[in-house]
């Protein structure tokens, strides 16, 4: 990469170092504290003429700034200092090169306070681009060739052969395999396991598959290995026969968590039953349930991890309707008292969930079996369900808002940013009949570009197609990823 | 007045409040709401620009995006006899053999589910051989894992129907259970069915009443109509009832004794704590450990409280 | 440039709503394919070109007129109305 700056710049640094960058940088172009926007706000005005811009920029060589308005290069020229620092992102003007010129060393200094900037007005960290390093550089520059997901090509899909009532299993590999992140992650071969090569971790084993589902091969794949590793570490699913696709799912998840353990890098275990694993990081949302007791109006709050929802089909309707059905306050009859802390006394309650963490897959499981001692049944009524969906009518923040007369929460200074959209990226349907059924899935490789995933048969299908289908299994996307720094 | 004298002999004070004057006029918001606009929009854009501008100049651009691979060869196949591979939607899948990772013998593909299953000891007839060779083995009566089992391993493989009474009673048990397998956490020591070794152990016929005793304490053990075994789920397994499992322990150990008394008491009887529901049917210090997701509704509460269809 | 208007502005600056709003312009840019819009204009600036060597200045002269006329109405006017909203109800601290 040519980030080396030019020769003025490396004299100039040679001579003075970075300090007078970072100094500049730290107060006039990133504000990381109140006092440094005060200064910023109050002193960041062109000594020329008295504005607060356009584009203000402040000398390297002196303290000065002025403005783009030919003022700065006024300075410049009559000083002969060369080099001026752009306050809006901290970009170096060579005036002898005429142009803005980068180099490594000050980007890195940028980006570190950029973050820090970030983190001190409670915003995510506004996203940077990646920059190899030498040996990053190198291989780029002899491996040239890219391959590029698109709506023309087979790359990421892949049949799965069925080996015998397993369509439950290929409908969640196909899920999986399309989950943005966690495709990011393995092609990124970010796990570096342990136990590699023993065939016995399930990390490896899936990250092994997606390597096939974008090696552009064609023929079908057989999931025998998967399918070993599943039922040996999760024993309760053992015993062949056709099983429930969203118990599979919940399974593979765990056994996927669990393995992670395996891999060198930092899984560290924090509360809440979450670790950092890629699984937590993409799956696990927090459910909170408020119990408020009627007599005394006290309120009992837990917040519990999930890695799906599961909701109740009440007839014909939609999955907001479910969610709005899941996240209504209910009074907890006579029968179910529960002992309130500050009464002491068993009272009647009413009792409330709502989403308090949205994980970044949202997956949503339509309960259409129905178990019970007089009839076992499949309820098909159609639910529909959006290609998008807001989440924010169900979130706790949401729901303190309105208790509080804010009709949103809009104008908190979280609430500009507070974004619950979410992308249809996946589906899994059964069809048929509680004795006798099929699934399948819907899956996304880019936006507009659906495809239907029967077993070993893949073929293209319309969002409509999609949207008008029964639904099982919903798998959501948050449609705007945001970044946390670490910075402690 | 010159703009920066204005503004800079402000004091943080008048700034406020001349701020808070000024918004009194929605005419002024108006006004600067514009002025901000044009000011962000902009730096927005002086942004982007330097975006562009680095990836050109340092080259980042084009080591990025290095050459697109031809395409040809992965073309999707667009017509509506063929899957996108081109592959006729007609032809059956061609069976294939692959290696079975528990026995290494090569099986055909499409019937390599029910051969892991047996292969692995799961299916009906294994668990009968498995069982005799327990009992052949008499082993130190440490295990109970080796005694069979769950009713799931009742049905025949070979219907590959989707729903047949096992695997209902697998999901609706799953449904009450599974949070149990998940945040590993802090799980109790329950009937596991997660644990990965499956050792012989001794035929509860021949442990002792001490040993009867402490293996109640970890399973259900309500002997199951069809295998005639007992049953090795959590104490709170749905399946069996309370009276079951109270009658069974009444019958094995002795009726005054506090384990007979205490075991597979729910949350009613054991009084509860503030923040649980009672009325499900896992008792409700497991609650928080199980709700991994969402609690399913209950049913009982749903037929008291709203009508059939939903509570509208 | 009105006193008011740079009192608002310094103001905002002050209490980091500023940057706040330019995060949320970003975003709203990216979500509505503004940026790659204005990718394709900058990639047409150099094509034009020839030589890599396309200045900064350039880049701003021959594109930013059209960009800022491709902005989305709807971006436009959410942004006027959030910036608007939080003006007027700022409270007394």
């Amino acid at each position: 990469m040519n980030d080396n700056g030019c020769i003025h710049l490396n004299n100039f640094k040679a001579a003075k170092g970075t300090n007078p960058y970072k100094i500049v940088h730290a107060f006039f172009v990133t504000c990381t504290s109140f006092e440094a926007r005060r200064y910023k706000a109050t002193s960041c005005l062109c000594f020329t003429c008295g504005k607060p811009g356009p584009r203000m920029h402040s000398c390297l060589h002196c303290i000065f700034f002025a403005c783009y308005d030919g003022h700065i290069q006024d300075h410049s020229k009559s000083k002969k200092h060369f080099l001026y620092v752009d306050l809006s992102y901290g970009n170096v003007f060579c005036a002898q090169c005429q142009d803005y010129i980068y180099d490594r060393e000050l980007t890195e200094i940028a980006m570190s306070h950029r973050m820090k900037e970030a983190k001190s007005l409670g915003i995510s960290v506004p996203f940077m681009p990646w920059l190899p390093n030498n040996n990053e550089a190198m291989a780029l520059r002899r491996l040239r060739k890219r391959r590029l997901i698109s709506p023309h090509t087979t790359i990421g899909l892949r049949g799965l052969q069925n080996l015998g009532s397993t369509c439950f299993m290929n409908c969640i590999v196909q899920t999986l395999i399309h989950t943005p992140l966690l495709r990011d992650y393995f092609l990124g071969e970010k796990h570096k396991c342990k136990a590699q090569g023993s065939g016995k971790c399930l990390v490896c084993e899936v990250s092994k598959l997606f390597q096939e589902f974008y090696s552009g091969a064609k023929t079908p794949l057989t999931l025998h290995r998967l399918l070993h590793l599943i039922w040996t570490h999760a024993r309760h699913l053992a015993g062949y026969e056709q099983q429930d696709a969203h118990e599979f799912f919940i399974a593979t998840l765990d056994v996927l968590h669990r393995h992670c353990m395996n891999g060198v890098e930092d899984t560290e275990k924090k509360e809440n039953g979450r670790c950092n694993c890629i699984i937590d990081q993409i799956f696990t949302g927090g459910l909170q349930s408020d119990v408020v007791c009627t007599s005394c109006s006290g309120v009992s709050t837990t917040i519990d991890p999930f890695w799906d929802i599961s909701l109740d089909v009440a007839g014909p309707g939609s999955l907001q309707a479910c969610l709005e059905r899941f996240t209504r306050a209910e009074h907890l009859g006579s029968g179910a008292k529960i002992k309130c802390s500050k009464c002491r006394a068993y009272r009647e309650s009413t009792k409330q969930l709502t989403l308090e963490t949205l994980p970044i897959v949202a997956s949503f499981h339509l309960k259409r079996f129905e178990h019970s001692s007089q009839i076992d049944r499949k309820i098909s009524a159609f639910v529909s369900f959006p290609a998008e969906l807001d989440m924010t009518p169900f979130m706790s923040s949401h729901r303190r808002a309105v208790d509080m007369g804010a009709a949103d929460n809009n104008n908190a200074p979280e609430g500009i940013f507070e974004d619950n959209r979410y992308s249809l990226f996946a589906v899994v349907n059964h069809l048929g009949s509680l004795d006798a059924g099929h699934y399948t899935a819907y899956v996304r490789q880019m936006k507009g570009s659906w495809f239907k995933c029967d077993d070993h048969m893949i073929t293209r299908a319309s969002l409509r197609e999609v949207l008008d289908s029964e639904g099982y299994l919903l798998f959501y996307h948050k449609t705007v990823l945001e970044y946390e720094c670490d910075v402690s | 007045m010159k703009m920066n004298t204005i503004v800079s002999e402000l004091s943080m004070n008048d700034l406020n409040n001349k701020f808070f004057e000024i918004m009194q006029n929605e005419d002024n918001a108006v006004e600067a709401a514009n002025f901000i606009y044009e000011s962000v929009i902009e730096d927005v854009t002086l942004g982007f620009l330097f975006e562009f501008h680095h990836g050109l100049k340092t080259g980042l651009t084009d080591l990025i995006e290095g050459e697109k691979e031809e395409e040809d060869l992965y073309k999707i196949v667009n017509t509506t006899e063929c899957d996108v591979f081109g592959f006729s939607i007609m032809k059956k899948t061609p069976d294939s053999n692959c290696s079975c990772p528990n026995c290494e013998r090569p099986v055909s593909a499409t019937r390599f589910a029910p051969h892991l299953e047996k292969c692995m000891g799961m299916g009906r007839n294994s668990s009968r051989i498995a069982s005799r060779r327990i009992a052949s083995n008499s082993r130190e009566p440490t295990s109970y894992a080796g005694l069979l089992s769950d009713d799931e391993d009742d049905a025949d493989w070979a219907g590959g129907s989707l729903h047949t009474e096992r695997r209902k009673r697998r999901i609706k048990n799953n449904n009450n259970r599974k949070s149990n397998k998940l945040h590993n956490g802090n799980r109790n020591n329950n009937g596991h069915q997660n644990s990965d070794s499956n050792d012989g152990g001794a035929t509860y016929e021949s442990m002792s009443a001490n040993e009867k005793k402490n293996l109640l304490l970890q399973i259900c053990g309500v002997v199951s109509e069809h295998t005639k075994k007992l049953c090795t789920r959590s104490i709170r397994c749905p399946q069996h009832t309370e009276e079951q499992r109270r009658a069974l322990r009444n019958s094995v150990l002795e009726p005054s004794t506090p384990e007979s008394q205490t075991m597979g008491l729910t949350a009613e009887e054991a009084g509860s704590p503030p923040d649980s529901s009672p009325s499900s049917s896992c008792s409700s210090s497991s609650r928080k450990r199980d709700r991994h997701r969402a609690p399913p509704k209950i049913k009982n509460k749903r037929e008291r409280n709203m009508s059939p269809n939903g509570r509208d | 440039m009105t006193v008011n208007n740079t009192i608002a502005h310094q103001r905002l600056i002050l209490s980091g709503d500023r940057e706040r709003f330019k995060e949320l312009l970003r975003r709203r840019l990216i979500e509505c394919g503004w940026r790659d819009q204005v990718r394709m204009l900058c990639r047409d600036v150099v094509k034009e070109n020839e030589s890599n060597n396309v200045t900064f200045e350039t880049l701003v002269t021959k594109v930013t007129p059209k960009a800022r006329a491709i902005v989305p109405d709807s971006v436009k006017k959410e942004l006027l109305q959030k910036i608007k909203t939080h003006l007027l109800t700022q409270k007394d601290q």
